[in-house]
């Protein structure tokens, strides 16, 4: 394939880079306000960069708004509701991909109904479900609703289905029960899907918004999401600091945007996955 | 095969315990719990729940602002997948053979996004569509045309909405359609080229029908998660114009499930929030079961 020496093939090129540089312009704008001063902003003629940069506004963004505290509570939701749902869907997956017991289509099913439910229907009984409990306002309530997941069962069942049954039936025979196998035999087998799910279960925790604004009403549990929308509701609708709400909302993607960088292939991966199994 | 079961019959039961406990307590108790409620009249505070049949439903059936909310929830569902579907496919199409540098630079522009937590991209682009400050505005003045309001015009603030779910949502659906592509076999395009096909043809001829598939699912998925949109409503209105507009100006972007969530925790009407998440679920039934039909229906 010579094609892209043509000059066909260069215009082509050029055209999708552009375009795929107007998709940056967003976040290209993002960062040059957060590097701004104040001042600069209320200028009458405004420039993309800025005309003297300043790191003034994530300095302040630290005193205007607890974020090292929604840090630790998005990270520790995220991070309990990672754990959990990789255990329970690892545990059930190996179940229903490489044993034989009386029910498994239907409970299978039972779980993977669930997915056609929008969270919006259990919402309203969950939330007098945590009332009762005494679990809203608390990491507990924030937490639970998300440890299991239908779609990283389907996920973990649809990988652990590939594993060789002979690998299984050898450890079996060479005398390892049925947990040795789980840990020894199937985890570090799956380490690719597992890796993925933790991935996505990640992102979508610290991503989700409803739950955790209909749980809590607690500034102390706020997470990251939550925390920066009563920051801005409260603390001036009318006059907005541009360059302080650029530095906040850099400072809140700069987590999820790293881990994407690093884990590149492996999210890639999970959404193709999903997208074609699906 | 006869194999010999190596396992106590309880084991694979104590594997799966956890996950079915889960499901059963956090989602068929609470759907059911939903039913039921929306039979009911609630307001938190008092110990009884009368239960007033289906008027809830009735009260919804009348109420105008439900109306309004379901129409906005289809206008932005419909836009916003006929775009996002349309331009995804474009983009994987255009830059399935890009290779090298090129490609993952564009690739990392439209990743970017999906990674980005909703809220945080609703901050930046409440000011990306400020009338004074923002850039869209700073362009339209560079370029000698009148500035817009992007979300304080109610005729704006849907479409200002919608242009930044698709650019958050985008590089998603591009991902799976380039898994698509990836996954038709180049003896297709080499037997289309062998016969004198042109681009148009083997576009319309090739790669649209074996992407059937690939597109049934970007289509359900998107719509799926249009008919929920919350987030970004909700945020990006609220910031602009304060938490007692959210959803604003007026009605123009109240939206189905920040109708639901308003009814239940502003107004405590647990009973109408219930009735019309129940009503929702049954939107999506339908628009799902519908969509798989469809496609289905041209297979044969």
């Amino acid at each position: 394939m010579k094609k892209w020496w043509t000059f066909r093939g260069f215009v082509y090129l050029c055209f999708f880079v552009l375009l795929a540089f107007v998709w940056l312009i967003p976040i290209v704008f993002q960062v040059t306000t957060s590097f701004k001063s104040l001042e600069e902003t209320y200028l009458k003629v405004q420039t993309i960069l800025p005309r003297r940069w300043t790191v003034q506004a994530f300095r302040d963004a630290f005193s205007m708004i607890p974020l090292v505290r929604y840090y630790m509570n998005s990270l520790i939701v995220a991070g309990i509701v990672t754990v959990s749902v990789l255990a329970t869907s690892t545990l059930a997956a190996y179940s229903f991909a490489k044993h034989r017991f009386f029910g498994k289509q239907i409970l299978f099913l039972f779980i993977l109904a669930t997915m056609m439910v929008p969270f919006q229907v259990v919402m309203i009984p969950l939330y007098i479900i945590m009332t009762n409990l005494h679990l809203h306002n608390s990491y507990a309530g924030l937490v639970l609703p998300g440890v299991g997941s239908a779609f990283g069962i389907f996920l973990m069942t649809q990988f652990m289905k590939t594993i060789p049954d002979d690998l299984i039936d050898a450890a079996r025979i060479d005398g390892l029960n049925e947990v040795a196998v789980f840990s020894r035999i199937i985890l570090p087998l799956s380490m690719a899907a597992t890796a993925t799910l933790a991935i996505f279960t990640f992102l979508w925790s610290w991503d989700s918004f409803l739950w955790p604004l209909v749980v809590t009403d607690s500034e102390r549990l706020r997470t990251i999401p939550v925390g920066m929308v009563f920051f801005q509701q409260t603390a001036g609708g009318y006059t907005i600091k541009y360059p302080h709400v650029m530095a906040i909302s850099i400072l809140a993607m700069f987590p999820t945007t790293v881990i994407f960088l690093f884990l590149q292939r492996y999210f890639v991966k999970a959404i193709t996955l999903t997208g074609i199994k699906g | 095969m006869n194999k010999r079961i190596a396992y106590s019959v309880t084991t694979p039961y104590l594997f799966i315990l956890p996950a079915i406990l889960f499901f059963a307590v956090f989602s068929y108790m609470p759907i059911v719990e939903s039913f039921l409620l929306s039979f009911r009249k609630w307001d938190m505070l008092r110990i009884q729940k009368p239960f007033i049949g289906l008027k809830n439903y009735l009260t919804i059936f009348k109420d105008k602002v439900f109306w309004t909310s379901l129409r906005n929830t289809l206008y932005f569902m419909v836009v916003l997948t006929t775009m996002s579907t349309a331009l995804s496919l474009a983009i994987a199409v255009g830059i399935g053979g890009i290779k090298g540098l090129a490609k993952s630079f564009i690739r990392i522009c439209f990743y970017i996004p999906i990674v980005s937590s909703m809220v945080a991209v609703c901050f930046f682009w409440r000011i990306l569509y400020d009338t004074n400050y923002g850039i869209f505005n700073l362009i339209l003045g560079k370029v000698g045309l009148p500035t817009v309001g992007w979300l304080t015009d109610p005729k704006n603030t849907l479409n200002s909405i919608i242009i930044m779910s698709l650019w958050k949502s985008l590089g998603y659906n591009i991902i799976i359609f380039l898994a698509g592509l990836d996954s038709i076999p180049d003896t297709y395009y080499e037997a289309a080229r062998i016969d004198g096909s042109n681009r148009a043809t083997t576009f319309l001829r090739i790669t649209l029908p074996l992407l059937r598939p690939t597109t049934l699912f970007v289509v359900v998925t998107t719509v799926i998660s249009a008919l929920q949109v919350f987030t970004e409503v909700y945020s990006l209105t609220g910031l602009a114009f304060g938490m007692h507009n959210i959803g604003g100006p007026g009605h123009a972007s109240r939206v189905l499930v920040l109708y639901i969530y308003q009814t239940a925790f502003t107004s405590l009407n647990m009973g109408k929030g219930a009735a019309m998440a129940v009503a929702l679920f049954f939107i999506i039934l339908a628009f799902t079961v519908v969509q798989l039909r469809l496609f289905r229906g041209k297979e044969d």
